[in-house]
């Protein structure tokens, strides 16, 4: 029986129905795996709230396919009453008093909450590592030596190392997208607008989106069809009429065309991977889709990095200007209202955030503000108009999700910015420039550790990129992997 | 190209009430050098001249709400997470102008 | 040398809708401290604003009648700052792009320019202790309109004038109680003096903390006089900021300007642009009510003098309280003379608004009307009215509950009269010498033998009459 949290989410469904497993059983098990985990996943782990909700489950909605299922949700979900931090210390002590809409919607099919997961500080950072309890890790690496990668690192653990079959995150530049590649995970960011945003932490408004984990393509389509749609709350939430994915989703890509942007995948180091690569593009191109080579400008894609740093780094100072300590969060006393605040934010953020706010405040500075800010606003225009020319003459923009298996963690400071980054390290950041639907799944091994590739389609074209996936997925069988040691 | 001192980013962070460590502040000045050496190299881009700074990822259109009113936060939500509180509002240092 | 003033204005004006700018909130006064607060409203992370229809609606309204170049599309910024009463670390306004541009307002026949109108939230409110501050949210989101003049104000006078009549359109507009008293409507001024026919501005001092628009007049009136005598010294103007205090009448120093500000200011990506479709402006318009100098003309045709018209419309709950009394077909020119009067010296005497007078418009109607027709006198209409302000019963049932009845019988009226004469043959004498004044003693007589309840006008007819037999 230990082993139902190991399957997928539609396994774990049909069990539930056939009544080989209950709801309890399951977050018994998902509880005590949350418990004995050494990845450092968890923010919180909610025992007592998981116990009452699946004590009150209604059996009459046992079809929802989310109903009685275990998940985790990244730290900076609002979870009434329950602990919220953002990994900072900052909120230390802050239980809000409302649900994140994403939250609310999984809590009304049923699904269960495990507990709150680990991040990068406030969303912003990529290694795992710059949370206030310090490093997550990549359960394929015992030695802890790789990282998961980040921002969303503790639900990309805990989903991988198989304590729930979903985990939800935040994709701010590739926050999920870039951990499915180094947990051998399905990440999935849908268009901006497509799922709300409610009650979520901010990091940057205007490239923050809600992303998940599953460790399946069509696990990722059942959750979408019930995250996406409008919420009145979240005024950048779309009207348009919803597709469901589960229903829709096939792995026909026969006659459908498929760019790579070559300067992306010529910046991949690792040969693996390239290689890996080329041969499931070969796959496809069996399996009928049509294979289009395309160029952005190397000069271009040198900019997308800092010009991400910069637009997020400039939002990122005004939406954390709320931590102040005086209505939540963790206050360290001072003589004036201007000392106190000053105070709990030199304290209450890691030297990294503070960094990364610090630039954004530069940039918005008035004798730098054209001459940085908005000239990044207008790279990332620029930069938007080429990828959805690109997305004009294709269905679909296919990569390697990384230039390299995850990474080593680095245990001295060092700036975020520098030559030794490729674009492939940074290029998903695509996906949050034009707000496009953008999934990663694995492809391959390398010394132990998954590597995964990446599709982004149109705005709102979640289907397309479903079903590339999916016949990705079932070329390579490479679908619901776990590290050996919990099968 | 744009210099970047110490001084400056130091103004910069306690404008936005917090303080870093030296060494912070000698990274974020490779970092600032590191982006104000790259968007130097942007000003080669003739297209930036005639395309618009962009805010939203996508084309969108909002929309406006009616203006009804819903019950507010409890005052017991409004203050649960403040530390300092007195006769129902949130106690802070003397402020003075 | 002589100097000319240079004045420019920013008028805040807080809306009464029923819910906050981006929340949804209610908007309230008075009511206990953080009793209508919304998560936006505090600043909990994750919360999102949302756009209030009516305010944008009013916004146009005002745009409208400043004769301002309305946007076809909302944008909105978040300017940023700290400050304790701002618990979001920044503002949500219209920066770039403000729903209005470019308007004027006539004043006294003269055209002063409006640089922009736009939509923004109010702070919260602080306590301020000896030994700390404290923060109520109640006022946290709730809509503002700030209205920026362009420096073409010159004297205090006019500055007054100015926010009188934006005070007055915000008033019949409906969209505002306009009261600077209770912070409902707010100005800061900015003023510099510059010598006359040069076009070089002297350094800007701002004034703030104006609580009522004569203060307004007042402040001004002293920042002149004090930059003139400072440059008239030859010495220059401090760029500072200062307030005015009522006591001693003068503008003291708050805090000197320490270079511009910087707001980082960012467009707003919480809230998607919304095209404002001439449909929707040109149905806003169309809703604007009947402005105060609609009514002036209206009220003018209706046959009242302007002094009296202008007098009734210095008050929207005047102008229709006069409109509901005529509306029940009360005398115009009475009912505008009762109301200038002795309905608004009730008012100045109990420190009430005409909403809390306890006669409704109805009844004074029907006591106009009882006089016109002769039913009372005016005497006793005043009696009656008395009455009235304890009580808010018709009039009708309070005259025949103190009895009065009018003697309107010539006969009846014929004999007093005469009574009265024979008592009084000194005034026909006097009469004869060709005193007509000595007439209103004669009839005050006569309305003290019958307590006042002699017709006027007959027993006016008769005793001329009388006077011009003997």
């Amino acid at each position: 029986m230990n082993n139902y949290l190991d399957m997928t989410i539609l396994e774990i469904h049909e069990a539930l129905l056939n009544n080989k497993v209950t709801p309890l059983e399951l977050v018994k098990i998902a509880l005590s795996r949350a418990k004995q985990d050494t990845n450092n996943a968890f923010e919180y782990i909610s025992e007592k709230e998981a116990l009452e909700m699946v004590a009150h489950l209604d059996e009459a909605k046992k079809n929802n396919l989310l109903w009685g299922i275990p998940f985790v949700l990244k730290d900076n979900f609002s979870t009434k009453d329950i602990p919220t931090t953002g990994s900072s210390n900052i909120l230390n002590g802050y239980k809000p008093v409302f649900n994140s809409e994403v939250y609310q919607r999984l809590i009304d099919q049923g699904a269960i909450l495990i507990g709150k997961t680990t991040l990068d500080e406030l969303g912003m950072g990529g290694t795992g590592s710059s949370g206030h309890l310090g490093k997550t890790f990549n359960p394929w690496d015992k030695k802890h030596q790789h990282q998961v990668g980040g921002s969303s690192c503790g639900s990309a653990s805990a989903t991988c190392s198989g304590i729930v079959p979903l985990g939800i995150g935040s994709d701010t530049g590739d926050s999920v997208r870039k951990p499915a590649s180094n947990a051998g995970l399905v990440g999935f960011k849908p268009t901006w607008g497509l799922i709300s945003r409610y009650g979520l932490i901010p990091f940057a408004q205007s490239l923050d989106h809600v992303a998940y984990f599953t460790r399946s393509v069509k696990d990722s389509a059942l959750v979408l069809d019930i995250l996406q749609g409008r919420d009145e709350k979240d005024a950048t939430s779309t009207s348009k009429t919803l597709v469901n994915h589960l229903d829709n989703i096939t792995s026909n890509i026969n006659g459908k065309r498929i760019a790579v942007i070559d300067e992306i995948l010529e910046s991949v180091n690792n040969q693996t991977i390239k290689g890996t690569f080329l041969n499931t593009l070969d796959a496809l191109k069996a399996k009928g889709a049509i294979i289009n080579h395309v160029s952005l400008d190397k000069k271009i894609c040198d900019l997308i990095y800092p010009t991400y740093i910069i637009l997020s780094g400039a939002e990122s100072s005004s939406n954390n200007a709320n931590l102040n300590g005086i209505s939540f969060g963790s206050r360290i006393d001072g003589k004036t209202y201007e000392e106190m605040v000053k105070n709990t934010r030199t304290t209450g953020f890691s030297e990294k955030s503070k960094r990364r706010m610090t630039i954004g405040g530069f940039v918005l500075r008035k004798e730098n503000y054209d001459e940085l800010y908005v000239k990044a606003q207008k790279i990332r225009h620029l930069i938007v108009n080429k990828v959805n020319e690109i997305l004009k003459d294709n269905d679909i923009i296919y990569l390697p999700a990384s230039s390299d298996i995850a990474p080593i963690f680095d245990d001295v400071e060092k700036p975020i910015l520098s030559n030794k980054q490729t674009v492939a390290d940074n290029h998903l950041v695509l996906g949050n420039f034009a707000g496009l639907p953008s999934l990663t799944l694995p492809i391959g091994f390398d010394k132990g550790l998954p590597f995964g590739a990446n599709f982004m389609g149109k705005a709102f074209d979640e289907i397309t990129v479903l079903d590339f996936s999916l016949a990705l997925e079932d070329i390579t069988g490479l679908k619901n992997l776990q590290p050996k040691e919990n099968k | 190209m744009k210099k970047v001192d110490k001084a400056i980013l130091k103004d910069t962070a306690n404008k936005l009430l917090f303080d870093l460590n030296d060494e912070s502040y000698d990274i974020l000045l490779d970092e600032l050098n590191f982006i104000v050496a790259e968007m130097d190299k942007a000003s080669s881009f003739t297209e930036l001249s005639n395309i618009s700074p962009m805010v939203f990822p996508y084309e969108i259109e909002g929309q406006l709400k009616e203006d009804v009113a819903i019950t507010p936060l409890s005052r017991e939500e409004v203050l649960k997470n403040a530390s300092d509180i007195q006769d129902g509002q949130i106690r802070i240092p003397k402020v003075i102008k | 040398m002589n100097f000319q003033a240079v004045i420019g204005l920013e008028i805040h004006v807080e809306l009464k809708t029923n819910s906050k700018m981006f929340s949804s909130a209610p908007v309230t006064y008075g009511e206990d401290a953080n009793t209508a607060v919304s998560l936006l409203d505090i600043a909990f992370p994750g919360a999102m604003p949302t756009i209030n229809k009516q305010v944008v609606v009013d916004a146009i309204k005002l745009c409208h009648v400043l004769n301002m170049n309305i946007d076809n599309e909302l944008w909105f910024d978040r300017k940023n700052y700290f400050y304790s009463d701002l618990p979001k670390g920044f503002q949500i306004t219209q920066h770039f792009r403000p729903i209005g541009k470019d308007g004027y307002m006539l004043i006294e026949g003269q055209k002063i320019g409006i640089e922009r109108l736009h939509i923004e939230e109010d702070t919260c409110k602080q306590v301020h202790l000896s030994d700390c501050s404290l923060l109520d949210f109640n006022r946290s989101g709730i809509p503002l309109i700030e209205i920026v003049s362009k420096p073409e104000i010159h004297s205090g006078e006019q500055a007054k004038l100015f926010v009188d009549k934006i005070r007055s359109l915000v008033t019949y507009l409906g969209i505002s109680d306009g009261k600077m008293e209770e912070g409902s409507l707010r100005c800061d001024v900015n003023i510099s003096l510059r010598p006359i026919g040069s076009d070089h501005f002297g350094n800007k001092v701002e004034i703030k903390n104006l609580n009522s628009i004569s203060n307004i007049q007042n402040a001004i009136d002293f920042e002149i006089d004090r930059q003139n005598k400072i440059l008239l010294s030859g010495l220059n103007v401090e760029q500072e900021t200062r307030r005015f205090d009522e006591n001693k009448n003068e503008t003291v120093l708050m805090r000197k300007k320490e270079g511009a500000s910087d707001y980082r200011y960012l467009v707003e990506a919480n809230i998607p642009p919304i095209h404002l479709s001439k449909e929707f402006v040109e149905t806003a318009i169309k809703n604007i009510p009947e402005l105060p100098e609609q009514k002036l003309k209206r009220y003018m045709e209706l046959g009242l003098n302007e002094y009296d018209a202008s007098l009734l419309l210095n008050n929207k709950d005047v102008a229709e309280y006069f409109e509901k009394v005529i509306e029940n077909n009360a005398p115009i020119k009475l009912a505008a003379n009762w109301i200038n009067g002795d309905i608004q010296a009730v008012l100045n005497k109990k420190d009430i608004s005409i909403l809390e007078i306890n006669i409704s418009p109805e009844n004074l109607a029907i006591l106009l009307k009882m006089i016109e027709q002769n039913k009372i006198s005016h005497q006793q209409g005043k009696m009656v009215f008395e009455k009235m302000l304890l009580t808010n019963k018709n009039p009708q049932i309070i005259v025949e509950e103190l009895g009065i009845s009018i003697i309107n019988n010539s006969d009846t009226l014929l004999k007093i009269i005469n009574e009265v004469l024979d008592n009084n043959p000194q005034s026909i004498v006097e009469y004869q010498k060709g005193k007509d004044n000595v007439t209103r003693y004669l009839i005050g007589q006569v309305m003290k033998v019958t307590n006042g309840q002699a017709d006027p006008k007959l027993t006016n007819e008769i005793l001329l009459e009388q006077l011009k037999g003997k």
